[in-house]
């Protein structure tokens, strides 16, 4: 390679590096897809214009001028409209990239260009998680290993005395080999410290809370009457690992939440629940050290589900639902918060599992962030075993005079809930067809359904079944969750995606509590392309891998490393489940830190050695021989006391003051809804617990009719910021503090 | 009380606590630096995994980038042959590079960090680059620059490269070169990483050679001159011979130098002259500080009248306190020059012998120091007071 392909790779290096950055962040709200086409575009005109020698033409204080210009629209921006501080600086960035990579005329100008880009990096870590950071990532530390190995080289050839060279210096291929090679072992080492650098967040200055960055969504709430196509969305809601591959997943029901009112369009809850906590498991095997268990308890769920055979466990990587309802498998058995790892129970991440009346599970932590929990579920499947069902689950909605005398025709002379409910789950599945291309119904969406248009999805079968149930005596409600999931056999997991929502029913029985019927009939939907299928399995995994050991790897983990680093190193035999005879009390023997410190001391040896055999000074020898003795002693010392319980003691220890700090704040949003929840409470219309925002306004607006059009657009407002993908947010408070005073002001009226 | 040059080390002093590698920042390594830095408090506060990764890849660039350094310097020797030169001019010289380890060494250079003034107006003091400590980072980390230095993007494993460097001195005097190092940026240009090499080496740098129109004609008109062709200092060719170490660097002729591959220098016809003895005065009562510039200057005046001198065949004699140069003494011109080289104005009375028979004497010194001269000597004053 020849100088000037010095230059050329130079070039193409720098460029790379000012563009890899900047790929996590088209479509975001920082670089929509027109802004991300006119930064490549500039992009590409500055590689012309510099190669061209034209930068020099265009007169600084031109941009001088662009530059002072946007600064001070994104302050204007950011005052007056809802844009985020933190877009406008990330912009600011990428407008002063493009600047500098026109006005490139030094080396300090290149180096500018090189610190811009790892700014731009850095940003981007807080403006998105998403796999394709990942793959940017790497990228960018291959690239900019090796561009900035090339910037060194080239600048050392033109900064160095020319009587230095004897002919034209090159660049060859074993040069270029020997970086590339560099870049790689960097991208190794980068790994490394990112798994060995101790995982603990100070949080001085932000919360350790992971924004629900991609909402996927889950409805509190299911209405019928809507028609169009339902869109299989692919996106992953659930990842499930087992410790056995499972024979059969397409049965598999997660149940998440129930309902009991249908108003003839709508379901919703009504019943007052309380949410109680669960007990935990008889024998829970979660450590405890001076009443702080090292971590959370599990807990048992047979106050809700029973079942029979073996129990089987599973691990769950829930993606932030912007719900506190726990997707449980129909029936599982006791469940635990994080995973199979020593897990200190503080910070952001924690909480317990919690029913409610209906039977439904929460969790008590942030709604916001992706959640890791373990399952222990039954082989076959049982019911949920309660002894009464309240009078709720028998209400009808307004239903015509034809309704009663067909809801009697199905399974005549059947009394027991239990051949009524499968001679109205076999009608169903034998006389209406599955659709996702829903017909337009009339007034009455189920009638419309059954007499009519005899197709329809999920929440028309179960509604229907449960409309019928109750039509012959029989308590029902419908469930929402999640059905079937398809298996990824390149990351061995079950993978569960938004478009397996689906809706079921549960009846009464006084014999067995409530029993799970799906009267919805398989779908005749085309599999997806294999290619297709392919793909997506290969992305799930790696997500499922970038979840797991990169977004979610925490103190926790890193703790779970070093223990099963440190089992590594322990006597054949011993475990932690079998005690031995040198270890009365069954903890393992600690063999760990002495092969350690042994391998350390030979370290020394062949230091020392090497040191001696080179003639080298014997101060920096004994300096180097003691430095090796103490981190030797300090690693088995870090290993030993990590793999006891007194660590992980103090660590809770510490962990507990810093949980205050690291509380999770309240996001603008949620701040809205708590000045407006507050204002109602206060003006005695309280919100239910099982009631989702939706239905609170709607009631609120009822009780408040003076402000119900200011409810209904404080409604939209916040659903849409909450839920939907317009997550504006800057003057909500402003709206709901109005929204309140108002409330406030009707309630005085009211009184008076 | 100066030290004398054979008190001074060999090799620059290394205290207990200096470490066997120099690390010192660069630009683009304070820029890096001062970024892993925010990043590593961002992390640490926010617990944002992605920050993390980054500080990993950072961390990992300054540990890679301290790994691959060590390996480049570590199997590096190399030794280097410095010409005697005149100050304030380039002096040409060659470093030979040997790469003792088993792998290439790449982007390496050479170079002669500092050195400190044994003779001359800077004794004691020393030249070339000042380093600070890596830790102050708010100011350059390197002042100055090195006095010279080669560099090379390869040297494989095993082989010796032979590296053409220049060095430069702007004062005149003797110099010890004692921080000879090998010095790297590779792989990523954040630090700079040396090792020092053994092998101290003493150069000494001629004054500059002042022409003085009218020194140069009151010494021919008052001794007259005689020619005869010999070998020697003149204007006409006389034959080319190898270079050697301590031979006039601008007598290279470069083209036969290309040629042959090795330097070469120029012999010219000696015209012969009259021997002539010059006597320096270096010593006055209490030197005042304009004394001390007039001095400089007049030693390179009298360095010039010298190689004038020397060019048209004289021999000279110099007579400087205890240092005398015969006559007739090989490499006479050289050693005459490095008198002059080492000479300093130092607080005394001076005192001169009575003149040798047959060779005509000058005696050049500072105004107050000829008071009590013979008015049969030549003076050459280095000052405006009764100048002749």
């Amino acid at each position: 390679m020849k100088a000037d392909r010095l230059e050329i790779v130079h070039e193409w290096s720098l460029y790379l590096v000012v563009l890899l950055p900047v790929l996590p962040l088209i479509g975001t709200t920082v670089l929509p897809y027109a802004a991300a086409a006119l930064f490549f575009a500039a992009l590409m005109a500055s590689w012309f214009t510099h190669r061209a020698g034209l930068g020099r033409k265009i007169p600084e204080r031109l941009w001088n001028v662009a530059v002072l210009s946007f600064v001070g629209l994104g302050v204007l921006r950011v005052v007056f409209t809802d844009t985020d501080l933190l877009d406008t600086v990330v912009q600011l960035l990428l407008i002063l990239t493009i600047v500098k990579l026109f006005g490139r005329w030094s080396v300090r100008d290149e180096l500018q260009v090189f610190v811009l880009s790892l700014i731009t990096l850095a940003a981007a870590t807080t403006l998105t998680d998403q796999l394709v950071f990942g793959a940017a990532f790497s990228a960018y530390v291959l690239a900019g290993t090796f561009a900035l190995a090339v910037f060194h080289l080239r600048n050392e050839v033109q900064q160095r005395p020319k009587i230095s060279f004897r002919g034209i210096p090159t660049l060859n291929r074993s040069y270029a080999l020997v970086l590339a090679g560099m870049s790689a072992v960097v991208l190794a080492a980068s790994l490394l410290v990112f798994f060995a650098f101790p995982r603990i967040g100070l949080g001085f200055f932000a919360p350790k809370t992971r924004d629900a960055l991609q909402m996927t969504g889950f409805s509190e709430s299911v209405e019928l009457g809507n028609h169009g196509v339902i869109r299989d969305n692919p996106a992953v809601v659930i990842r499930v690992e087992f410790d056995e591959r499972p024979k059969d997943t397409t049965n598999m029901h997660w149940r998440m939440m129930s309902f009991d009112n249908y108003d003839g369009h709508s379901w919703s809850r009504t019943l007052n629940s309380k949410q109680n906590s669960l007990p935990r498991v008889e024998g829970d095997d979660s450590r405890r050290v001076s009443g702080l268990s090292t971590r959370q308890s599990q807990q048992s769920l047979a106050q809700v589900f029973d079942g029979s055979g073996k129990i089987s466990h599973l691990q769950v990587y829930l993606e932030p639902l912007g719900t506190t309802l726990l997707p449980t498998l129909w029936t599982s058995e006791s469940i635990r918060l994080g995973s199979e790892s020593i897990s200190v129970p503080f910070g952001p991440r924690s909480g317990r599992v919690e029913r409610d009346k209906y039977g439904d599970i929460h969790h008590t932590v942030a709604d916001q962030v992706g959640l890791i929990y373990q399952l222990w579920a039954w082989e076959t499947p049982g019911t949920m075993p309660v002894d009464t069902a309240p009078d709720a689950f028998l209400q009808l909605p307004p239903l015509s005079e034809r309704f009663q005398p067909f809801a009697d025709s199905i399974a005549p002379g059947a009394q027991e809930p239990a051949l009524i409910a499968e001679g109205i789950k076999s009608y169903l599945q034998q006389n209406y067809t599955y659709t996702t291309d829903l017909p337009q119904v009339g007034v009455s969406p189920i009638e419309s359904f059954l007499f009519e248009t005899r197709r329809g999805h999920c929440e028309y079968f179960a509604t229907s079944a449960t409309i019928l149930l109750r039509a012959r005596g029989v308590p029902a409600r419908i469930v929402n969750g999640f059905l079937g999931g398809s298996w990824n056999s390149v990351g061995s997991f079950l993978a569960v995606r938004q478009g397996d929502a689906h809706t079921w029913v549960e009846y009464f029985d006084a014999n067995r509590g409530w029993v799970m019927i799906d009267p919805t009939p398989a779908s005749l939907l085309e599999p997806p392309n294999a290619a297709v299928d392919a793909a997506r399995q290969y992305y799930d995994a790696m997500k499922l891998f970038w979840t797991k050991w990169i977004i979610e790897y925490d103190l926790n983990s890193q703790l779970d490393v070093f223990r099963r680093l440190a089992t590594s190193f322990k006597t054949p035999g011993t475990s932690q489940d079998t005690k031995s005879e040198d270890d009365p009390d069954g903890q393992p023997v600690p063999w760990g830190p002495w092969v350690l410190a042994l391998a350390s001391l030979a370290l020394a040896w062949l230091f020392a050695s090497s040191m001696l055999k080179n003639r080298r000074d014997v101060r920096w020898l004994a300096l180097g021989v003691v430095l090796i003795a103490i981190a030797a002693a300090a690693t088995g010392w870090a290993i030993f006391e990590v793999t006891t319980a007194t660590a992980a003691a103090a660590s809770a220890l510490v962990g507990a003051g810093l949980a205050w700090i690291r509380r999770p704040r309240v996001s603008s949003i949620d701040q809205a809804w708590f000045i407006v929840e507050r204002a109602a409470k206060a003006a005695g219309i309280q919100r239910q617990s099982d009631e989702g925002p939706e239905h609170f306004l709607d009631r609120l607006a009822l009780a408040v009719p003076t402000q119900s059009a200011a409810i209904g657009t404080f409604q939209s407002r916040y659903l849409a910021a909450r839920f939907g993908a317009n997550s504006t947010q800057s003057d909500i408070i402003e709206a709901a503090e109005r929204l309140a005073k108002s409330i406030s002001a009707h309630a005085k009226t009211g009184r008076q | 009380m100066t030290k004398l040059a054979a008190e001074w080390p060999q090799e620059k002093p290394r205290s207990w606590f200096d470490p066997p590698r120099r690390l010192t920042l660069t630009l683009p390594g304070k820029f890096f630096l001062g970024l892993t830095l925010a990043v590593g408090l961002a992390a640490i506060n926010t617990g944002n995994n992605l920050l993390f990764l980054l500080l990993g890849m950072m961390l990992s660039l300054i540990t890679v980038s301290g790994v691959l350094s060590e390996a480049v310097i570590k199997g590096i020797s190399a030794s280097r042959r410095v010409a005697t030169g005149v100050a304030g001019h380039a002096i040409p010289a060659q470093i030979s590079a040997t790469n003792g380890s088993n792998y290439a060494s790449l982007s390496v250079e050479l170079a002669d960090l500092e050195a400190m003034a044994i003779a001359g107006p800077l004794v004691g003091k020393p030249v070339g680059l000042k380093r600070h400590g890596w830790w102050k980072i708010w100011r350059n980390q390197n002042e100055g620059v090195p006095i010279g230095s080669a560099y090379t993007i390869r040297i494989d494993a095993g082989a010796t490269t032979e590296l053409d460097a220049s060095y430069e001195f702007q004062t005149r005097g003797i110099y010890r070169l004692w921080d000879f190092s090998v010095v790297t940026r590779f792989p990523f240009g954040l630090f700079e990483k040396s090792r020092h090499l053994a092998g101290g080496l003493d150069l000494i740098v001629f004054p500059r050679a002042k022409d003085d129109p009218e020194w140069q004609a009151r010494i021919f008109g008052h001794f007259g001159d005689t020619s005869s062709n010999r070998s020697g200092q003149g204007d006409e060719f006389f034959g080319l011979k190898d270079f050697r170490e301590g031979e006039d660097a601008r007598r290279i002729h470069w083209k036969s130098a290309a040629r042959r591959g090795k330097p070469v220098v120029r012999e010219t016809e000696r015209q012969v002259h009259q021997a002539l003895e010059i006597v320096l005065l270096h010593h006055v009562p209490k030197p005042l500080k304009s004394e001390s510039l007039q001095f400089e200057d007049g030693i390179e005046r009298l360095a010039g009248l010298i190689e004038r001198l020397f060019h048209t065949g004289h021999a000279v004699r110099i007579v400087c306190g205890n240092q005398i140069v015969e006559l007739g003494e090989e490499r006479s011109r050289e050693r005459v020059l490095a008198v002059l080289a080492a000479v300093t104005l130092e607080d005394g009375i001076a005192t001169l012998a009575d003149p040798s028979p047959k060779v005509g004497r000058i005696v050049a010194g500072p105004a107050r120091a000829l008071g009590n001269v013979r008015s049969s000597d030549v003076l050459l004053s280095f000052g405006d007071l009764h100048e002749g």
